[in-house]
């Protein structure tokens, strides 16, 4: 039995259209407008924070939006680069979602390219890194994003202490060449328990290089280089250097001052003969210290370090010549013909001599006798005149290599080789010596770096002590000591570089230190060992594959356009 | 949908917040290790921050389905009911709390991840507060308001009412044929000075408040309303009261919707907040997802 119809049914039936519906507009436009009309607030509320976010990104009157993409902004160096992220970062594209980690997403950021540009050789091959190899990256010491000054070189000691303050942990030796054993300090955690200066540490274990050449530097600071006591000749002076150099003007104002009289003795200054290179090296082939060198391969001698980090090479023609001429012996006389003084080369050996004094005493001999001149090239009387200039050679040739003679009026008649040189095979015939090549290291800390220049505040004599005593002409050991560097230790470079402590005392308040002490400020790694190299230098070695322009604009690995 | 299996609305309202509050211990416990006891502070781009920054994401990008989900269950109904996925969404919501907090790392961070997090706060603060006013205010209007309607219903329900009130209005003062629906033979039951004090009242105080609701006159208020209707009581006869109580029942109901419209906003209002900015929010979440994952 059918249930009674209700009233409602009635009603409802009234509407022949889709009853679903029945509250829906018939057009979209009318359902579009009613929609917004009973959801304003809704609407209103939804888009409130969306608008207030866009001003906020439109708005960039804080500078905000300059960094929204960006830890912070580059370093100097890199400022060129602030809106050309894979300059530095691999490109990301859709296939790093798949191949990089979305839980690591700094490691993709991470991954870059720095040695597109700095090809330093990688960091300690022997090292077992603490966190793995990635510690092993250059971003895990240099950082940028930092802000523009930031230095990328200077970095936090934890860097390198995480390794350094325990360094037997992180040292494989199997990775290392030769016998494998551990060459550096177990354990520096600061500059404060930094070990001593190796070559001192050398030096006191009897292990240090043996001084090749003959010189006091106490003598030479002393006024008017005072001769040994019986000498023939006094102090030297003005007049006495202007001899020597034939009244050259330029060596004399290395000396001495316009105003100075000609018994004005000479004072030396350090900087007299260690001098820093400004980098001046001529076409012409003069250089800051004034010596011409032209025809001698002076890049080679002394090769332009413009930065003053570290002095020039102590040079015979520039440092020395000018009271010290190298000239064969004065009174030589060969079948009567009196042979001139003549300026010897130097960085000859004594075989080279020999052949120069012969060369030199026939062309004066040629020269000023003409029946020598028309004499036979063959013949009896040839080798008379041939024995002649051998004797007469010899003669000047002992002279020269023979021990010093204090007493010796060297400077004003010319010196000897071995006034300043050691020979090999003392006991051998002088013409089968030979000199022992001067070894004087122009970088003595391999490891670290050290510019004069920065240090020009401070009197030599408070790092190098020993170069300004007073000299005393009759000590045996007037000269230098053959096996000590006049380098203080470590202890000195504290005084400075130490974290600054006020101490307050009887004549009031004193401050030390407060210098920078970083393991960064003396030490330079990636080829940092090679002071004069820099850093990567090894990838500016032309054998090197290297980056042309097109390929580091493009990204791209050398030869693979 | 109630909360906890209660009876009381008191003690429903205790069940949410308890359940909020347990949501916030794993934040207090963090912030509190970290603060004091030298715990390490959750990094929201470290590997943690990372992780909880994504289990967010799914979860949140599960509360929006909320939404369509609505639309497509009409159609599609091995979706299911609507009940399991309220529940979800509440259960996740207050899940998904601490896991954002955390990934935050008590951090607001830049603009738009300090929006994107004020923006998640305001929807949890009012998602509670909504769920909280689910279980208290319908056991309210079930029992304050026995004559409830259909809120949005009320003023077209009104009109009804104030025709009623003239026609009483009528049969009690209006004499034979004046009214167009008048019975021959009829007699008004309250004439004179009364008839008119009726009339007034009605014409002045009871439509206009049946019309207006509450906030339109004295009888707004259910004292005053039992204070003139007592007096009108007084200067008609005995065999008018029904008619006058019938008059005040009106207003009474019109009262009741009052309260019921009151009601319904508080009930209902926390959906224009929580529903659009959610939206607002899961707009940033992405743009602060994908803005993290390449640019960070």
């Amino acid at each position: 039995m059918q249930p009674p119809r209700s009233d409602s049914r009635d009603l409802v039936d009234r509407y022949p259209g889709d009853r679903r519906r029945y509250f829906a507009s018939q057009n979209w436009v009318e359902a579009l407008k009613k929609f917004f009309r009973r959801n304003l607030w809704a609407i209103a509320v939804f888009l409130a924070p969306l608008i207030w976010l866009g001003w906020g990104f439109a708005d960039n009157s804080t500078g905000e939006n300059d960094y929204k993409y960006t830890h912070g902004p580059l370093t100097n160096p890199h400022a060129a680069f602030d809106n050309n992220c894979e300059a530095c970062h691999r490109p990301y594209d859709s296939g790093s979602l798949f191949t990089s980690s979305p839980i690591k997403p700094h490691e993709r950021w991470l991954d870059m390219t720095c040695e597109k540009c700095h090809a330093g050789p990688a960091h300690h091959a022997t090292a077992k890194w603490p966190a793995g190899e990635s510690d092993a990256a250059c971003w895990t010491c240099h950082h940028d994003h930092k802000g523009r000054t930031n230095s990328l070189v200077r970095i936090d000691d934890n860097h390198c202490t995480k390794c350094h303050a325990n360094l037997p942990g992180s040292y494989d030796a199997s990775k290392a060449v030769g016998d494998g054993n551990l060459k550096y300090a177990a354990a520096i955690h600061s500059f404060a328990d930094h070990p001593n200066f190796r070559k001192l540490d050398e030096e006191a274990n009897g292990k240090g290089a043996k001084r090749t050449i003959q010189f006091s530097h106490n003598h030479h600071m002393t006024l008017g280089i005072p001769p040994a006591p019986g000498s023939e000749r006094g102090n030297l002076t003005k007049a006495a250097v202007a001899k020597l150099n034939g009244n050259d003007a330029g060596v004399e104002s290395r000396f001495f001052k316009a105003g100075d009289s000609a018994m004005t003795p000479v004072q030396l200054q350090c900087a007299s003969c260690h001098q820093l290179d400004a980098g001046r090296v001529g076409l012409k082939g003069e250089i800051a210290s004034g010596v011409n060198l032209t025809g001698e391969p002076k890049e080679a001698i002394q090769p332009p370090r413009a930065e003053g980090a570290y002095y020039l090479p102590i040079n015979f023609d520039a440092h020395c010549k000018a009271c010290h001429p190298l000239k064969s012996p004065e009174q030589t006389t060969i079948l009567k013909v009196e042979i001139d003084p003549f300026v010897l080369p130097h960085r000859k050996q004594p075989a080279e001599l020999i052949e120069y004094l012969d060369a030199e005493f026939g062309r004066q001999l040629l020269l000023k006798n003409a029946a020598i001149k028309d004499a036979p090239a063959i013949g009896k009387k040839a080798e008379t005149i041939q024995k002649e200039i051998e004797a007469a050679r010899n003669k000047a040739f002992e002279k020269l290599v023979s021990d010093v003679n204090p007493r010796a009026n060297n400077a004003l008649n010319g010196s000897t080789c071995a006034e300043c040189h050691a020979f090999n095979g003392v006991n051998e015939p002088p013409a089968k010596r030979t000199i022992v090549p001067v070894k004087i290291p122009t970088v003595w800390f391999e490891h670290a770096k050290f510019n004069h220049v920065s240090h020009r505040a401070v009197n030599c004599q408070e790092c190098h002590p020993g170069t300004q005593d007073k000299y005393d002409p009759t000590d045996a050991k007037r000269f230098d000591a053959d096996n000590k560097i006049k380098i203080l230790g470590v202890e000195s470079c504290r005084v400075c570089h130490a974290p600054q402590v006020t101490t307050s005392g009887p004549k009031g308040v004193s401050t030390t230190g407060g210098v920078r002490h970083g393991c960064t400020d003396c030490h330079k790694y990636h080829n940092g060992e090679h002071a004069f190299q820099g850093r990567g230098a090894i990838a500016r070695d032309p054998s090197e594959p290297r980056l042309s322009t097109i390929e580091f604009m493009l990204g791209t690995k050398p030869g693979k356009p | 949908m109630l909360f906890g299996r209660q009876s009381t609305s008191s003690r429903r309202v205790a069940c949410v917040l308890i359940a909020s509050a347990l949501a916030c211990i794993p934040i207090l416990v963090w912030y509190v290790g970290s603060a004091l006891l030298g715990w390490a502070w959750p990094v929201a781009d470290g590997r943690f921050g990372v992780i909880t920054g994504l289990v967010g994401f799914v979860i949140i990008l599960s509360e929006i389905l909320f939404w369509p989900r609505k639309a497509l269950l009409r159609k599609f109904r091995w979706l299911g009911r609507a009940r399991p996925w309220m529940w979800c969404h509440i259960v996740l919501g207050l899940v998904c709390l601490p896991i954002i907090v955390l990934h935050s790392g008590f951090d607001w961070g830049g603009r738009l991840s300090a929006t994107t997090m004020v923006l998640f706060l305001i929807v949890i603060v009012s998602g509670v507060w909504g769920l909280a006013m689910q279980q208290w205010l319908p056991q309210k209007i079930l029992n304050d308001i026995p004559n409830e309607t259909v809120a949005s219903q009320v003023e077209f329900a009104v009109e009804k009412h104030i025709g009623d009130a003239k026609r009483i209005r009528d049969q009690m003062t209006t004499e034979l044929g004046s009214a167009p629906d008048a019975k021959l033979g009829f007699k008004p039951k309250v004439i004179g000075r009364s008839a008119e004090q009726l009339t007034t009242f009605v014409n002045n105080l009871l439509v206009p408040y049946l019309q207006h609701g509450r906030h339109s006159n004295k009888l707004g208020s259910r004292k005053e309303s039992e204070n003139l209707f007592a007096r009108l009581r007084t200067a008609i006869p005995n065999d008018a009261l029904d008619d006058l109580n019938k008059l005040e029942r009106l207003a009474d109901i019109r009262r009741q919707w009052d309260t019921h419209v009151t009601l319904n906003f508080w009930l209902r209002n926390w959906l224009v907040i929580h529903g659009p900015l959610s939206l607002s929010m899961f707009v940033c979440m992405c743009i602060h997802a994908v803005k993290a994952l390449k640019y960070w």
